[in-house]
């Protein structure tokens, strides 16, 4: 088989959930923010920049809360379907993946002024915890290959070691070691990861170590295929808010939030040998955890001005988040070999949860602009425009040299423009809504990620006080992924259609 | 298709969401005009007029008047009349004239069981979260081995063995270097001169210290199972090459599974998410499934 040279930027198709080595996916995953707040927010595409009126909308321009004349809180409870058709190789799979959750909670206290004189109306102080994102996901893709993901344990028995082949001391156990054993020091040492994945696989009788280096033990040239990866996890944040209301004509605000990041990615790969094996490996079940929590902290700004009583313009700024995470590893594999013409389990399973060290992210902040027009109380429109720059996305460790990474982002990220459309509708009780949005890809190469299309409908009705609202949103698209981190460029093609149904209840008090 | 996606344990948290929405609207003791809450569309409070004061004095406007004239007066407070005609007088029914907003504060409440949310972010307690649930509950494309039927899930969250790696997570050179795949052992002698093989290392006079050192927080006990391997394995470099390990063993059931996989037919099984929290992930009483729960994270 002769060696296949790529164009460098391929190298990094990375996009989509992996759990094996480092994903420059995660810190993409992590800044993007979906529209994940209250039913009426979500009917309406989220285009709340200039309405505030929602305690959702504080999370594009926290001015929206001085727009409140009375207390108030909401609850949201949200179902969400996933759903990711993969093509490999002509094979076509399809995973799904559903979730129930409380998506936000919060609420709006309104502070009138004694003085309703002066110029400053009312003070509003708004609290809530809100989910920027939840990740629950499932992705699974198959198909047959003539490059076998051994290549990737090869790669690194014979690369991986500075450049070069791990000692045979690294994957061999010595007397009355254990594999543990030997996994744990393993994270000791320099290039200690490549040499964890060398002694899993010569353990596990998938390579064998020859004066030339490692080589596949056995032989082949058509190879089915699994990859099944699964995401669990959100991306939360507590929000403090402020907001002033000034001569009824000019609204500001102010957020603090705290963010929460939790979410575990599980992959497990299957390969199975398709050509006659008589002697040497005929399949392996490779899985690996990957564990990433953390906390961050990021403000916003923002201001919303009243034209006129229809015509409203508002503008506001998210400050970029700082995060610091920590990751948790663990991994294991299984391998059926043929030996003596008998068919030998192998489970290779360090037990061994790997620490990382704690690392920090920046993801970028944004500008959004919005306009709305409100007709008397009949209905209205509403628009936001959002720039957000994904290439200014960094990691920073303080012994750690993540300048490839950085210079990644930098080179092949771009800033994003995301187009919000909104409209409600009244009558009487009932309000009828719809929304559209757009955001484009951060991604300059649209193969890897593509723009994101979504279009979201909703109803309610008031009881006076107190309001329930019901929102469908539905929204798709497309991306890579890769079917195992490094040593082959097999990649999947995946079309993702997700659904999400929320319901809210809102009153005033 | 709503069926399908929609498990009990779905359905019970969804109605609890829905029932809580419609019995606390339900209790709500306002009058049933719709009006603004929300400040989009109506900038002020609604303000009423307070018709008490007013109607005290034209009471006893009337009254006077009444006494004075024939003419039809109703008495507002005792709802009498003095209209003798057939259809009868006021009186019949009574209704308030009053508007006054109030709002009882009994109809919700603030107190959610969220203890013990963000500890282990700040510090004070960490723990995994519990409750993860059979997501795993059934194998996927009828690749049922019995490793994917006890979960990821639960052997993720089995490890009680920690290892400190001293390096950050980032960026492998494979993958820096994966667009050169050695998928021929024939092309490795090209490389040949980049080689940088420890051959001279022998094994036979380090000793065991070395891995000792690392393991002061291992838990003996979960390695048991790995202590087979190392009498059974051949620490032989040259000879593992040639030879097998001979030493028997028992074939494991799921052996005897399909090896070959003719022709592959995507199926369209819905893994239902089925998390036992009301975040539907997992954790226990928890909001977006977002808590880890007491005990001590490492």
């Amino acid at each position: 088989m002769k060696k296949i040279y790529l164009p460098l930027l391929a190298i990094f198709s990375l996009v989509q959930a992996q759990a094996q080595e480092f994903n420059l996916a995660d810190a993409v995953k992590i800044s993007s923010q979906q529209v994940n707040g209250t039913a009426r927010f979500n009917a309406m595409g989220g285009a709340f920049g200039a309405l505030g009126g929602d305690i959702s909308a504080l999370q594009i321009n926290p001015a929206g809360s001085a727009l409140y004349n009375y207390n108030n809180f909401s609850f949201t409870g949200n179902l969400q379907i996933q759903n990711n058709k993969s093509i490999f190789e002509g094979t076509k799979a399809t995973a799904k993946e559903n979730d129930v959750n409380l998506s936000n909670f919060g609420a709006i206290f309104v502070v009138d002024s004694k003085n309703q004189d002066q110029a400053l109306k009312k003070v509003t102080i708004g609290i809530g915890y809100h989910t920027n994102a939840r990740f629950n996901d499932r992705y699974f893709s198959s198909g047959v290959s003539n490059q076998s993901v051994t290549n990737y344990f090869l790669d690194h028995a014979n690369y991986g070691y500075n450049g070069g082949s791990v000692p045979l001391d690294y994957v061999q156990t010595r007397e009355g070691e254990s594999i543990t054993d030997l996994y744990d020091y393993l994270n000791s040492i320099q290039n200690g990861f490549s040499a964890q994945q060398a002694m899993l696989a010569y353990q596990g009788y998938l390579i064998n170590d020859t004066n030339n280096g490692y080589v596949l033990n056995g032989s082949g040239n058509s190879f089915y295929q699994e990859n099944e990866t699964y995401v669990s996890g959100f991306n939360n944040q507590l929000t403090g808010n402020v907001g002033f209301d000034i001569n009824k004509k000019l609204y500001l605000g102010a957020n603090l939030n705290v963010h929460f990041i939790d979410y575990l990615t599980s992959s497990a790969i299957y390969e199975q040998n398709q050509s006659p094996v008589t002697d040497g490996y005929k399949e392996l079940l490779f899985t690996n955890h990957t564990y990433t929590y953390g906390s961050g902290f990021s403000f916003n700004i923002g201001g919303i001005f009243k034209a006129t009583e229809e015509f409203r313009i508002g503008a506001s700024y998210q400050s970029p988040t700082w995060m610091s995470l920590q990751d948790e590893f663990s991994q294991s594999l299984q391998t059926n070999i043929i030996q003596d013409n008998e068919l030998n389990f192998y489970n290779i399973d360090p037990a061994i949860t790997t620490l990382y060290n704690k690392y920090n992210i920046k993801n970028p902040g944004a500008f959004t602009g919005s306009l709305a027009y409100v007709f008397g109380t009949k209905g209205l429109l509403s628009f936001d425009y959002t720039r957000k720059d994904y290439s200014t996305i960094e990691y920073k460790a303080d012994r750690a040299d993540y300048s490839l990474v950085n210079n990644y982002y930098k080179n092949n990220l771009q800033a994003t423009n995301e187009f919000r459309i909104g409209g409600e509708y009244r009558l009487n009780q009932v309000s009828l809504r719809a929304g559209y949005r757009f955001a484009s890809s951060p991604y300059k190469n649209k193969d890897l990620m593509d723009d994101l299309t979504s279009y979201s409908a909703g109803i309610g009705y008031s009881f006076g006080a107190s309001r329930l609202d019901l929102g469908y949103q539905f929204w798709q698209q497309d991306s890579q992924q890769n079917m195992i981190s490094s040593g082959t460029n097999n990649v999947a093609n995946i079309q993702s259609k997700n659904h999400n149904i929320s319901l809210t209840y809102s009153a005033s008090f | 298709m709503l069926l399908t996606i929609f498990n009990k344990s779905h359905l019970v948290r969804l109605s609890i969401i829905a029932s809580a929405g419609i019995a606390l609207t339900a209790c709500s003791s306002l009058n049933q005009k719709p009006y603004d809450v929300d400040g989009i569309y109506n900038n002020s409070k609604i303000v009423v007029e307070d018709t008490h004061e007013k109607g005290a004095y034209y009471t006893e406007y009337f009254k006077e008047k009444a006494q004075e004239s024939e003419a039809y007066f109703t008495d507002v407070e005792n709802y009498t009349s003095n209209y003798n005609e057939a259809n009868g007088g006021w009186g019949d029914t009574t209704s308030t004239t009053q508007i006054v907003y109030d709002y009882p504060y009994s109809y919700w409440g603030w107190g959610y069981p969220y203890g013990g949310w963000y500890d282990s972010y700040w510090g004070f307690g960490y723990g995994f979260s519990f409750g993860w649930g059979g997501y795993w509950g059934y194998p996927y494309y009828g690749w049922g081995y019995p490793y994917y039927g006890y979960g990821w899930g639960y052997t993720y969250y089995g490890y009680r063995n920690i290892s400190r790696s001293n390096s950050y997570r980032n960026l492998t050179s494979r993958q820096l270097n994966s667009n050169r795949m050695a998928t021929n052992v024939t092309n490795r002698s090209l490389r040949s001169n980049s080689f940088n093989r420890a051959n001279g290392l022998s094994t036979t006079n380090r000793t065991f210290a070395r891995a000792n050192t690392t393991l002061n927080r291992m838990n003996v006990s979960e390695r048991t199972s790995q202590n087979n391997r190392v009498n059974r394995f051949d620490t032989n470099q040259n000879s593992r090459i040639n030879t097998r390990n001979t030493t028997t063993r028992t074939t494991n059931t799921r052996m005897e599974r399909t090896t070959t996989r003719p022709t592959y037919t995507p199926s369209s099984n819905t893994r239902m998410n089925s998390g036992g929290s009301f975040g539907g992930s997992r954790s226990g009483g928890s909001m977006g499934g977002g808590m880890r729960s007491g005990g001590g994270r490492r």
